[in-house]
C-alpha cells in the first residue's frame, strides 16, 4: 500500500505529539489490538461509564478512536464519547460523569490519570464516586487472599498496568510495522532490507526478548513509545531520502526518549561475553556461529568501531547472543525474582535482604527490628534490638489485578511485592520494589553502611514502626555498633531488676 | 548589667523562651518538654554512672571503675558481672549504653547536667539547657484552654507514661537502662497560668496553624506503633515550632509578612537557588532581631527598665535610657553596659557600640528615640555575645534538628533550608491528614501556613517569588519552578509523594 511505509517512518517522529493528527485509516493502520479493546466495548455494550486513563502517548485518544465503531447506537455521538476528556472543563467532566451514572447511560471517556486524580480528590467529600475512583487510582492492586469487593459503577481501564513491552503487545507491533514496509513498493531500500532481517524468527524473538527484559524490570513503556522504537529499528530516524543504519545499531543508536534510554542500559557493547567478545574482537567467528548471516558486514580485527557494530548484531543474529542479556546476571534482578517467587519462601529472601542491610551475615529466621534512637541528625552509630518477628509469621505478596482489569491487561508484571506481617493488612507493608532492593543490597557491601542510606533506611523504619506491635519481646537487649560491627547482648531480668548475661 | 543580659526580659515578656545559647540541642528541648508535660524529674545519678565513667580523655571518676561499681559496692543489678573475665565485658556494655543513652551527645559526667536521649519518663533530668523552650512549647500542646490537652500533647504523655515501675516500656532502650532508672519523680509545681502564646492576641493565627499541625502530626502517629519514633517526631515537631514561632514574632503575628523561608532540596552551593535560600535565612534572623531590638524600644519608650532580670555576675543595673538622642548622653549610656565577661567596656567597645548607635539612627530616624536606643543596644549584644542570642540559638535548633544544612559545625558558613529526610518526614506528617495524600499545592500551602517555609506558588494572594522579592531576595520564576520538580522528585523517592503525568502531584504516605 502506497505511503504506509512512510507511517512507520514518522512514527518515531511523532513520539511527543497526540493521536490527535492521525487519520482514522492511519488509526487503523497501526492499531494493536490487545484484550482492553474487548474490555472498553463490552463496557460500552452494557450502557457503563468506561474511563480510559493512562499517561499522554498511552493511546487512550487512539484506542476509542479505534473501537468506536464497535459502540452499540447510542454511544455514537459526541456527548456520550469523549476521546480526550483533558481539554474539557472540570466541571463538565463531572456533570458528565454523575449524569451518566444517574440516568444509568453509558459514556466514555479518555482522561489522564493525574487529571483524572485531581478532580477526583476535589470532588471526594461530595462524591462518593469521586472518592471511590481516587481510591482505585491510588491503590490499583489486590494482594495474597483479598478479592475485589463490589461491583463497581465505573470501569476503570488504566493503561499503565498495559505492558507494551511483553511479547504480545510488542509483537503484535513489530508484526503490523513489519507488514505496513512490506507492504509499501516505495519503501526505501534500507528499511525494506531492515524489515527483511527483522522478520527471520530468530531476530524477532531477540528483539522482544530484549523489549521484555526492559517491562520486567519494571519499566513502563507507552504505545506511543514502543512504537516510536519500533520505528527508529527500522528506519533509524532519517529522512525519507537517506538510508537507514543497520537496525541493530539503530536500537541503541541515538533515538531519543525514556524507553531507547533503557534500551542503551542493556547495549551488548556493557555486557561482557568473554569468549564471544574474543571471537568479535579477532573476527575468529565462522558463518556458523550465526543464526543470520551477513556477507556484507564491515569485518576488521582489533577494530573498536567494527566489534561494537559486531556485538549489537551479534545480540539478535548469533546463536549466543540471547545470553548476552540475562537478567538473572543482575543482582537486583535475581533479588527480586525470589521475593516474587511464592514457592521459594520470599519471606525467607525479604528477611534476608533486611537483616543484612543492618548487619552482614545476618540469618533469616526471623525479622530483627533493629531500631535507633536520637533527637538531632547525625550519623547513627548504634542500633538496638530486643523484637525479632519469626518468618512463618510473615508474607510476601505479589500485586495482582482485581479479576476485571487481569482479563484486559494479561501481560501486567508486578514492579514490587509487600512485605507484611500475617495478622496486618498488606497496606500496611513495605513495598519493595527494585529500587529498594538495590538500596538494601548495596547496604551490604560494606558494613554498616547500609544503615546510612536514608532514604532505604526510612522505608525500613517505618515498616518497623507499623510492625514494632505485633513482634515478640525478648529479655535480652542487642545492640550493634555500626562502625565495627560489634554486637553485644546484655539480659534485664525484669523481677530482679538485675542484669544477666546471655547463655552465662 | 552584661550587655548579654539586656534581652533576658523581652525574652521572658515577650518571647516565652531564651534564644540565648549557641549551644542548644533539640535533646535539650525534649527533657525540658517531657518535664513539664509530665511535670515530673528523676535522679539520673545511677544510669549517669554507669554509661560515662568520667571526664572525656581522662581516667574513670574513682566511684565509676568496675572494681568499684561491680567488686566493691557488690551492686546487685551488676553482680553478672562480678564473675572473672567479665570486666572487658563490662566496660563494653557501658560503652554501647553511653552510645545510646548519649546518642545526642548532651550527656556528662554530672547527671544534673545531663540530658539522656530519653525513651521514658524515668531519664528526665534536672537539666534546663532548653531555656524555657519545653515549657513554652508544653503550653503550646496543650492548647488554649486552661486544662485542656492537644492531640499532640496527649499522645506525647501517653508515651512518657508507659513505664510505671510494673510496666515497663516495650522500646529496647528503656528495657536497657530500667535497672539503673530511678523509679521515684520529683513532682514539679504544675503552671496553670494561662500559656504566653494565647495572650497575645496577634499571634493567634499562628497559634492555630501550629496546632493544626500538631494534631494531623499526633494523627500520623497514633497510626503507628513505634513510640520512641513518636518521641523523636514529636521534639522535631516542637524544633521546627520554635523556629516558625520566632517568625510569627518577628512579623508581629501577621503571618503574609512573614520573612519566608526558601526550601531546597537538590541545589548544590553557590547555585542561585542555594544562595536564595541561604538569604531568605539570614532575613529571617535578620527580622527577629530587628523585632528584639523594637521590643526593647518598646521597654525605653514605657519607662521601663531594659531588663529586669537580675546578672549575678554583674549586679549593678543598668541606668534609665536617655530621653534624646545626644551622643553624649547616649555614649553614657551605652557605658553603663559591662562587657559579655563582666568587665567595664573600654574606649574601642564604646567606640563599636557608637557606630552601632549610628547605624541604627540611621534605620529609624532621629525622631523615634526609643527605637533608636533598643536597635543600637540590641545591635550591642548580638555584636558583643559571640557564640550566644538569637541567631547561634535559632541555627543551632535548625541544624541539630535536620532544618538547616550543612549541619556540620564549620563546615560552611552559609546555610540553607535543606531538610533531612527525617526532618520532611515531620513536615509532611504535619501538613498532611491521616489516610489521604493531598496535592502538592495543598502541602504547599499548609507548610506555608504553618511553618513559614516556601517553594514555589501562590500563597496567600502572592507568589513565593514576589514574597521572597519582597524581602529583597530575587530568585527567578523558572529557579523556583525548578525547585518545586525537585522537591517533588525528592518526596517521591523517599515514599512521601507520587507524581503523575500533567504536572499533578500528591503528598502524604503512599503504601501498597
Amino acid at each position: 500500500m502506497a505511503g504506509s511505509a512512510e507511517i512507520v517512518r514518522t512514527l518515531y517522529k511523532s513520539i511527543t505529539s497526540c493521536s490527535d493528527h492521525h487519520t482514522d485509516r492511519v488509526i487503523k493502520q497501526i492499531h494493536i489490538p490487545t484484550p482492553v479493546d474487548d474490555a472498553i466495548v463490552l463496557g460500552a455494550n452494557k450502557n457503563k461509564v468506561v474511563i480510559v486513563t493512562g499517561n499522554p502517548g498511552d493511546g487512550k485518544t487512539h484506542l476509542i478512536r479505534r473501537v468506536r465503531d464497535q459502540f452499540p447506537k447510542s454511544l455514537r455521538h459526541d456527548d456520550a464519547v469523549k476521546t480526550d476528556a483533558n481539554e474539557l472543563e472540570d466541571a463538565d467532566i463531572v456533570e458528565a460523569i454523575g449524569s451518566a451514572l444517574e440516568k444509568r447511560r453509558g459514556l466514555i471517556l479518555a482522561i489522564n490519570e493525574g487529571i483524572l486524580l485531581e478532580i477526583c480528590e476535589k470532588h471526594r467529600e461530595r462524591l462518593p464516586w469521586a472518592a471511590e475512583l481516587a481510591d482505585r487510582i491510588l491503590r490499583p492492586f489486590i494482594y495474597g487472599e483479598d478479592t475485589a469487593t463490589g461491583r463497581p459503577k465505573i470501569v476503570l481501564l488504566d493503561l499503565n498496568l498495559r505492558n507494551c513491552l511483553g511479547p504480545t503487545v510488542a509483537g503484535a507491533a513489530l508484526e503490523k510495522l513489519l507488514d505496513l514496509v512490506e507492504d509499501d513498493e516505495d519503501s526505501s531500500s534500507s528499511m525494506a532490507e531492515n524489515a527483511k532481517r527483522l522478520r527471520h524468527p530468530v531476530v524477532q524473538e531477540r528483539v522482544l526478548h530484549l523489549l521484555g527484559s526492559i517491562g520486567q524490570t519494571g519499566f513502563h513503556a507507552t504505545m506511543r513509545e514502543l512504537l516510536g522504537f519500533l520505528s527508529y529499528l527500522i528506519a533509524g530516524g532519517v529522512e525519507a531520502d537517506q538510508e537507514s543504519p543497520h537496525y541493530a545499531q539503530n536500537a541503541f543508536g541515538l533515538g531519543q526518549g525514556a524507553l531507547f534510554d533503557r534500551v542503551r542500559e542493556l547495549d551488548p557493547v556493557r555486557m561482557p561475553m568473554p569468549f564471544l567478545d574474543d571471537a568479535l574482537w579477532n573476527c575468529t567467528d565462522t558463518p556458523a556461529d550465526w543464526e543470520v548471516t551477513d556477507p556484507g558486514e564491515y569485518r576488521q580485527p582489533d577494530d573498536r568501531d567494527a566489534f561494537i557494530s559486531r556485538k549489537r548484531r551479534a545480540l539478535f543474529e548469533h546463536r549466543k547472543g540471547r545470553d548476552i542479556i540475562r537478567l538473572d546476571q543482575h543482582a537486583v534482578e535475581r533479588e527480586f525474582t525470589k521475593l516474587k517467587n511464592s514457592s521459594h519462601s520470599p519471606e525467607q529472601a525479604a528477611i534476608h535482604l533486611i537483616n543484612n542491610f543492618f548487619k552482614p551475615g545476618a540469618t533469616a529466621e526471623s525479622l530483627i527490628l533493629w531500631t535507633y534512637h536520637q533527637y538531632s541528625v547525625r550519623p547513627i552509630r548504634h542500633l538496638v534490638s530486643r523484637q525479632a518477628v519469626r518468618a512463618q509469621d510473615l508474607r510476601v505478596a505479589v500485586p495482582r489485578l482485581p479479576e476485571a482489569l487481569a482479563k484486559a491487561f494479561r501481560d501486567f508484571q508486578p514492579d514490587h511485592v509487600v512485605l507484611h506481617h500475617k495478622d496486618m493488612s498488606p497496606a500496611e507493608g513495605l513495598v519493595i520494589d527494585r529500587r529498594l532492593v538495590r538500596m538494601l543490597k548495596e547496604g551490604d557491601r560494606s558494613m554498616g553502611l547500609g544503615s546510612r542510606n536514608l532514604e532505604a533506611q526510612k522505608k525500613v523504619a517505618g515498616f518497623f514502626d507499623r510492625l514494632a506491635r505485633h513482634a515478640s519481646d525478648q529479655q535480652v537487649v542487642s545492640i550493634l555498633r555500626l562502625d565495627s560491627g560489634i554486637e553485644n547482648q546484655i539480659g534485664v531480668d525484669l523481677v530482679s531488676k538485675n542484669y544477666f548475661i546471655p547463655g552465662g | 548589667m552584661r550587655i548579654t543580659r539586656i534581652l533576658d526580659t523581652v525574652f521572658e515578656t515577650k518571647v516565652g523562651w531564651n534564644p540565648s545559647t549557641g549551644a542548644i540541642k533539640p535533646v535539650h528541648i525534649a527533657n525540658g518538654l517531657f518535664r513539664a508535660l509530665t511535670h515530673r524529674q528523676y535522679n539520673t545519678e545511677d544510669v549517669v554512672s554507669f554509661a560515662v565513667p568520667g571526664k572525656k580523655g581522662e581516667p574513670p571518676m574513682r566511684d565509676r571503675t568496675f572494681e568499684a561499681m561491680v567488686l566493691k559496692t557488690e551492686d546487685p543489678r551488676l553482680k553478672a558481672f562480678a564473675a572473672p573475665g567479665l570486666e572487658v565485658r563490662f566496660e563494653r556494655l557501658r560503652e554501647a549504653v553511653r552510645g545510646v543513652l548519649a546518642a545526642d551527645k548532651a550527656v556528662f559526667p554530672s547527671a544534673s547536667n545531663s540530658a539522656l536521649t530519653l525513651t521514658c519518663q524515668q531519664m528526665i533530668s534536672a537539666d534546663d539547657m532548653d531555656k524555657h523552650v519545653g515549657e513554652f512549647m508544653a503550653a503550646l500542646l496543650r492548647g488554649p484552654e486552661d486544662d485542656g490537652l492537644g492531640a499532640l500533647a496527649r499522645l506525647l504523655l501517653a508515651q512518657m507514661d508507659t513505664g510505671d515501675g510494673v510496666n515497663v516500656p516495650r522500646d529496647p532502650i528503656s528495657f536497657l537502662a530500667w535497672p539503673l532508672l530511678s523509679q521515684e519523680p520529683k513532682h514539679l509545681e504544675r503552671d496553670d497560668g494561662r500559656p504566653m502564646l494565647f495572650e497575645n492576641k496577634a499571634l493567634a493565627p499562628f497559634a492555630k496553624h501550629l496546632i493544626a499541625a500538631s494534631d494531623a502530626l499526633a494523627a500520623h502517629e497514633e497510626a503507628q506503633g513505634n513510640r520512641l519514633a513518636t518521641l523523636q517526631r514529636g521534639v522535631q515537631f516542637v524544633c521546627l515550632a520554635v523556629i516558625a514561632h520566632a517568625q510569627a514574632l518577628a512579623a508581629k503575628g501577621k503571618l503574609e509578612k512573614r520573612n519566608p523561608l526558601l526550601l531546597v532540596t537538590s541545589a548544590p552551593k553557590g547555585s542561585r537557588l542555594a544562595i536564595a535560600s541561604e538569604r531568605s535565612l539570614l532575613r529571617f534572623y535578620e527580622a527577629f532581631e530587628d523585632w528584639l531590638g523594637l521590643e526593647l524600644g518598646e521597654r525605653i519608650r514605657k519607662g521601663q527598665p531594659v531588663a529586669t532580670v537580675k546578672d549575678a555576675k554583674h549586679p549593678s543595673p543598668a541606668q534609665k535610657a536617655p530621653d534624646s538622642l545626644n551622643r553624649n548622653s547616649v555614649r553614657a549610656w551605652l557605658r553603663t553596659f559591662a562587657d559579655a565577661k563582666g568587665n567595664a567596656p573600654d574606649a574601642d567597645l564604646i567606640e563599636s557600640r557608637m557606630s552601632l548607635f549610628e547605624g541604627a539612627l540611621a534605620e529609624y530616624g532621629k525622631d523615634n528615640v526609643p527605637d533608636v536606643l533598643g536597635a543600637a543596644a540590641a545591635a550591642c549584644y548580638f555584636e558583643e555575645y559571640s557564640g550566644g542570642g538569637p541567631r547561634p540559638f535559632l541555627q543551632g535548633i535548625g541544624k541539630q534538628v535536620g532544618l538547616i544544612f550543612p549541619q556540620a559545625q564549620g563546615r560552611s558558613q552559609e546555610k540553607r533550608i535543606k531538610p533531612s529526610v527525617q526532618t520532611l518526614d515531620v513536615l509532611v506528617k504535619s501538613c498532611t491528614p491521616i489516610g489521604r495524600s493531598v496535592p502538592f499545592d495543598e502541602f504547599l500551602h499548609n507548610m506555608w501556613h504553618r511553618f513559614g517555609i516556601v517553594v514555589q506558588g501562590e500563597l496567600d494572594g502572592a507568589s513565593a517569588h514576589d514574597q521572597l522579592l519582597e524581602v529583597g531576595i530575587d530568585v527567578s520564576p523558572t529557579d523556583l519552578k525548578e525547585n518545586r520538580e525537585a522537591i517533588i522528585e525528592h518526596l517521591v523517592e523517599i515514599g512521601l509523594a507520587r507524581r503523575y503525568p500533567d504536572n499533578v502531584a500528591y503528598v502524604g504516605r503512599f503504601d501498597a
